[in-house]
């Protein structure tokens, strides 16, 4: 087996006093598609945001990459680079055209000149399937095709790691598969990807673990099969029988 | 199939973790600080950086205000005391800093007077504050027989000590002075005139307390008053040798001592004395004089006003009428400029004087209602006419102005709304005066007032607007002061603004060269307008070097110093290439702006050093004017080359075949040469032999003062230069107010609170008259300081509506920079700013619009701005009194212009940068 691409031992998060995410331990490999799910409220999104350190831990580790997360601004910048992530609101830059929301970071963080950054966002916006909107800002997308640049997006900085903040809650119900399709797609190629989600259909699809968090912590973990079809713990019973 | 590399896992039920109180280190108030002000080295850095600073600045803040502050005493002077002292105390601490260098008697002299010092401020602090008076007598030298030993000893410690020291002993001197000694500068100064308006006199006194004066002094001094009284004829003198004087006895008695006494310094006293005057004046009243009705001076005359203000109101009409010297006039061309006032007021004086003795009662009442300047206009006819009458022995007893052209008139009639003189023929007109005077008819006197009537014609055609005054005064309003052979600098800078307004104007207009020029441009305009020249002075380090300032500004210390900017640029260089590049980017920003200015200080430094700008300051005001290039010495002088230039007038001005005046010519011409000599010697000892007028300066524009740049050029330099200034200032204060690390918030709200919290016009004053006592001591231009308080108000302004901006813009987009691997400054320059500024363009324009009119309150510290120099140099002025209708229009008109267009250009560019659904 080999090393696994993020590391996350005896992790503990408070927001103040509130205890968010207790004793977390967590490994995944290189490749592996692992969804998140679970109440809200149980830590799912803070999780994945610490691994980018959008959100700092008080106690524990977490190695990405080889690199173990501290206030090491350095390391923080070198971890963002391979780490892309990908939020519930899209978060476009709505003052830059579509090409150049894609081109921002290959070219300012990685250094890429114009021509071939430009050819890359060209080539994912082709693979999320709207490369005629990139001339066009993001205020003139729907919410669907919003996503999937968001997407092309981070793909743009050829990441390691995907991060999927619950891509799909903000969108209306048929503009979910087009998103849905494209994550699908990339699932296939091989990017090892974290997403928090509560389409459970893409989930049992895509996924090679399925982690059920609640009141912080990991209650649950299996392959999508035995997860879905033979929930062991009473509470992953329970917020099963909720949304299937 | 993917290994998974962990196995199915289900935490057991009841094995649930408990939520756990959050780690100590990560809350309460240390947590808080481990968080908050040193998680990282650079916020350690910053943190112990400002606390530094703002506990420093709070401290001696706290000393001023509170711990050393005086609450009681009823007089200010009372309450200076301590200041006085300690100043004083300071002097001595200073000089023995340099203690070693001197010689043995200089070193006694100041341990003599350590030891007197000491002994008086313990007495002083041992007293309380009722006895503190006494000691001050005391202090001022009651029992402080200072010996000729001291003052021979301070002559010989002058000849070793550094300029500023000399500076200081010499204010010690002065307390301590041989009481055996009298200088011209005791009795000659103005201090010694003073106005006592109470006691509608003139008070000639001592300026020095009696008591500490020697017999010989007092007797002296005695002499000399009597002589002053004699010449105004049977005025008592008291014992301590003051007189008394009506204030209307001084001009002719002070004309006819000048005669008798021959001494220079003497020659400027009139001078002193009308500007004392005119300095009356302000106070007496605020409104333009000549406008007051004749009848309520009368009125004011008997109720309220004393002799004095009467004097100074004729002196302030005599002012107004003759106006201002010209701006950049010579200092003679001054002179001769309150000469001619003095004279004029005489004149008024005398013509009020002949008026309220005889004129006809019926005359009288018609001219009561009469404005003063109307009345003026009569009674200068008058006088003419009496002067005219006189030759033929009509009036011989009256005490006529006398025989000159009354220069009033001349003024009033070249001044006149239309200068045509052939409107009116005043000499005919004054005749008809005269014989209507002579036969006390009042009307044949209306009649002469008839000649007048092709005027009053001409006048009822033209009761419009007069805009005349614009026709006459534009350039005035557009650069006020503004040397007329420096304008082409004006055109320069208006075109280079036009460049540097380009990549705002024209979207295409976006190459680097361009920006570069725009960013560049302050900078340009502050050397094009204000002047250039670069001062080398002296390659080697001086051998006498004392001091690090005085190496620092070697030619060679310059050079090392370039030579590690140069490094630090190659480093910084450096630095971008490879993996530390992409942090590395803000330091090597920071390391150029660093490097730049410090080449920028290295030219200017001569200017922003406070010594060597006070040292210029002394050689260049010294030589006056008389060293130009045009004289014999060029600009080429030094101490030596200056003694011996002195030497060869005084010894020419012995040849007895010249005459008086041509030997008198020569010995001034010398007495310049004198103070130009001494203020190069303080100069050369202080900073060795770096200081030579001239020397080795290469002027590449003339210097023009900021006290001659006026109106609208001002105006626009305050107004654009503060927006260019404001606006980033206030996105770093915006962003110091959002910042995480709480001392940098804390910093910058007080600074905005602070600011925002100080009405401008306070806020001027401060910066005016407080700002340069907290700064090491030099001349600073009021422009300068001026611009500083501007662009601090602007700025804070700007911060609130910036931070309103960013504020608005949703938490994700900061999130979704960072998450790209973004740093700080490249998420705030091109995610977060461009966003923000755009959204508040409304809001920064209105801004802007705001300070850009508040530039006119520098009325308050009186630099001539558009609209201040038109309403006190232009309508002020009895010539153009009534067309203020008229500039303030023409005002009121090109700032809607100005502020109009700024508005649309908003518009336009929202409209531009609009990236919404369309």
């Amino acid at each position: 087996m080999s090393e696994p691409i993020i590391t996350v031992k005896n992790m503990n998060k408070w927001y103040g006093q509130f205890h968010v995410l207790r004793e977390i331990n967590l490994e995944v490999a290189e490749q592996e598609r692992i969804v998140i799910c679970g109440p809200s409220g149980s830590g799912k999104s803070t999780l994945i945001r610490c691994l980018n350190r959008l959100e700092e831990h008080q106690t524990g580790d977490i190695v990405v990459d080889g690199i173990t997360l501290t206030n090491n601004l350095t390391d923080i910048e070198s971890i963002r680079r391979e780490v892309g992530m990908v939020f519930q609101h899209f978060n476009l830059f709505p003052h830059l055209s579509v090409l150049e929301n894609c081109t921002l970071a290959p070219m300012r963080v990685r250094g890429v000149p114009r021509k071939d950054a430009e050819e890359v966002a060209m080539q994912y916006l082709e693979k999320v399937k709207i490369p005629e909107q990139a001339g066009k800002f993001p205020g003139q997308l729907s919410g669907g095709q919003q996503q999937r640049v968001a997407i092309a997006r981070s793909l743009c900085m050829r990441p390691k790691i995907m991060l999927f903040d619950e891509p799909t809650s903000a969108l209306d119900p048929e503009m979910i598969k087009e998103v849905l399709d494209t994550m699908v797609e990339l699932a296939e190629e091989g990017m090892t990807m974290l997403v928090v989600t509560h389409e459970m259909g893409f989930a049992r699809r895509v996924a090679d673990r399925v982690i059920f968090m609640s009141d912080g912590q990991i209650v649950e973990q299996n392959q999508p099969e035995p997860f879905f079809d033979n929930p062991q713990h009473a509470r992953t019973k329970e917020f099963l029988s909720q949304i299937l | 199939m993917i290994n998974s590399p962990t196995i199915a896992y289900v935490r057991p039920d009841g094995d649930l973790i408990a939520e756990q109180p959050a780690p100590r280190s990560s809350i309460g108030l240390f947590g808080w600080m481990r968080k908050n002000l040193f998680d990282t080295w650079s916020d350690r850095f910053t943190t112990v950086i400002i606390a530094i600073v703002v506990g420093w600045l709070s401290w001696s803040m706290l000393d001023n205000w509170f711990l050393s502050a005086n609450w009681r005493g009823a007089t200010q002077a009372e309450g200076q005391l301590a200041e006085i002292i300690s100043d004083v105390d300071g002097q001595f601490a200073d000089a023995q800093r340099l203690y070693a260098t001197w010689e043995r008697q200089a070193r006694d002299l100041i341990n003599d007077e350590q030891r007197n010092l000491d002994r008086l401020v313990s007495d002083i602090r041992a007293t309380n504050w009722v006895a503190q008076p006494i000691i001050r007598n005391k202090f001022r030298g009651d029992e402080r027989q200072v010996p000729d030993r001291i003052l021979e000893q301070l002559a010989i410690a002058q000849s070793k000590l550094p300029l500023s020291v000399y500076a200081r002993l010499e204010a010690v001197a002065r307390q301590l002075r041989d009481p055996g000694v009298m200088t011209a500068d005791d009795i000659l100064g103005l201090e010694d005139l003073t106005l006592n308006q109470n006691e509608q006199t003139t008070l000639f006194e001592m300026s020095r307390p009696w008591t500490v004066l020697s017999e010989d002094v007092k007797a002296e001094f005695q002499t000399l008053s009597q002589q002053i009284a004699d010449a105004f004829g049977q005025k008592q003198v008291s014992d301590t040798g003051k007189v008394f004087i009506p204030i209307q006895d001084i001009w002719p008695a002070v004309e006819s001592l000048l005669t008798e006494t021959s001494s220079e310094d003497v020659l400027e006293r009139p001078t002193r004395i009308a500007l004392q005057f005119a300095g009356l004046v302000d106070s007496v009243v605020s409104t333009p004089i000549t406008t007051i009705p004749i009848s309520r001076v009368q009125k004011m005359r008997k109720d309220t006003l004393t002799n004095v203000e009467i004097d100074a109101i004729r002196f302030g009409m005599a002012a107004e009428v003759l106006g201002d010297p010209p701006i950049g006039a010579s200092r003679a061309q001054i002179t001769a400029h309150e000469r001619r006032i003095a004279q004029a007021a005489r004149e008024i004086s005398d013509a009020t004087v002949f008026l309220n003795q005889d004129m006809p009662e019926g005359y009288r009442e018609a001219i009561e209602n009469q404005s003063l300047l109307e009345t003026l206009v009569t009674m200068n006819f008058w006088s003419v006419a009496k002067v005219l009458a006189e030759p033929e022995g009509i009036e011989p007893e009256t005490n006529l102005p006398g025989k000159k052209a009354p220069m009033v008139l001349d003024a009033l009639i070249e001044n006149f709304p239309s200068a045509d003189a052939q409107m009116f023929d005043y000499a005919g007109a004054s005749f008809a005066m005269v014989n209507a005077y002579l036969s006390h008819d009042l009307d044949r006197m209306q009649e002469a007032w008839s000649y007048f009537e092709p005027l009053q014609e001409w006048a009822a055609g033209h009761d419009g607007s007069n805009w005349a005054v614009i026709a006459k005064n534009w350039k005035q309003m557009l650069w006020g002061g503004y040397p007329e052979d420096a304008l082409w600098r004006l055109g320069v800078v208006l075109a280079g603004f036009l460049i540097a307004l380009l990549p705002l104007l024209v979207p295409k207009c976006r190459h680097f060269v361009f920006f570069a020029w725009s960013g560049m441009y302050p900078l340009f305009l502050l050397f094009v307008l204000g002047g250039l020249s670069i001062r080398i002075y002296g390659w080697s380090i001086p051998d006498d070097a004392t001091n690090w300032f005085q190496i620092a500004y070697s030619e060679q210390g310059r050079v090392i110093q370039a030579a590690i900017s140069i490094v630090l640029l190659f480093v910084a260089a450096l630095l971008q290439r490879g993996r530390l590049g992409k942090t590395a980017g803000p330091a090597l920003v920071v390391t150029q702006i660093l490097v730049f200015l410090y080449f920028v200080i290295m030219v200017w430094g001569t200017i922003i050093n406070p010594k060597v700008a006070q040292s210029n300051i002394l050689v260049d005001n010294n030589f006056s004017g008389l060293l130009t290039a045009d004289h014999p010495l060029g600009q080429q002088v030094s101490v030596e080359t200056l003694q011996a230039e002195m030497d060869r007038l005084l010894l020419a001005a012995e040849d007895e075949t010249l005459s008086a005046t041509e030997a008198q010519s020569l010995r001034a011409q010398a007495q310049e040469l004198r103070k130009g000599r001494t203020a190069a010697q303080k100069a050369e000892r202080d900073f060795g032999n770096v200081v030579r007028k001239g020397e080795g300066t290469f002027v590449v524009l003339p210097f023009v003062k900021s006290l001659e740049w006026g109106g609208l050029l001002v105006t626009c330099v305050l107004g654009f230069l503060g927006m260019a200034a404001s606006l980033p200032l206030g996105i770093l204060l915006a962003f110091g107010r959002q910042s995480t690390l709480p001392i940098v918030r804390w910093f910058s709200t007080g600074f905005i609170e602070l600011i925002r919290g100080v009405p401008l016009i306070a806020l001027l004053l401060v910066v005016t008259f407080v700002l340069p006592k907290l700064l090491p001591e030099a001349e600073y231009p009021k422009l300068g300081l001026v611009f500083v308080a501007i662009c601090a108000f602007g700025a804070v302004y700007q911060a609130e509506v910036v931070r309103g901006g960013l504020q608005s813009l949703p938490r994700g987009q900061y999130e979704a920079a960072q998450a790209m691997g973004l740093n700080f400054w490249q998420m705030s320059r091109l995610i977060t700013l461009p966003q923000a500024l755009k959204a508040v363009i409304p809001a920064i324009v209105n801004t802007f619009i705001g300070a850009f009119k508040d530039t006119t309150l520098v009325i308050v510290v009186g630099i001539l701005d558009f609209l201040t120099i038109s309403e006190l140099q232009i309508t002020a002025k009895t010539a153009w009194n009534t067309t203020k209708p008229e500039t303030l229009i023409v005002i009121s008109l090109v700032f809607f212009i100005m502020m109009f267009s700024l508005s649309r250009y908003s518009i336009w560019l929202e409209k531009r940068l609009s990236t919404d659904r369309n």
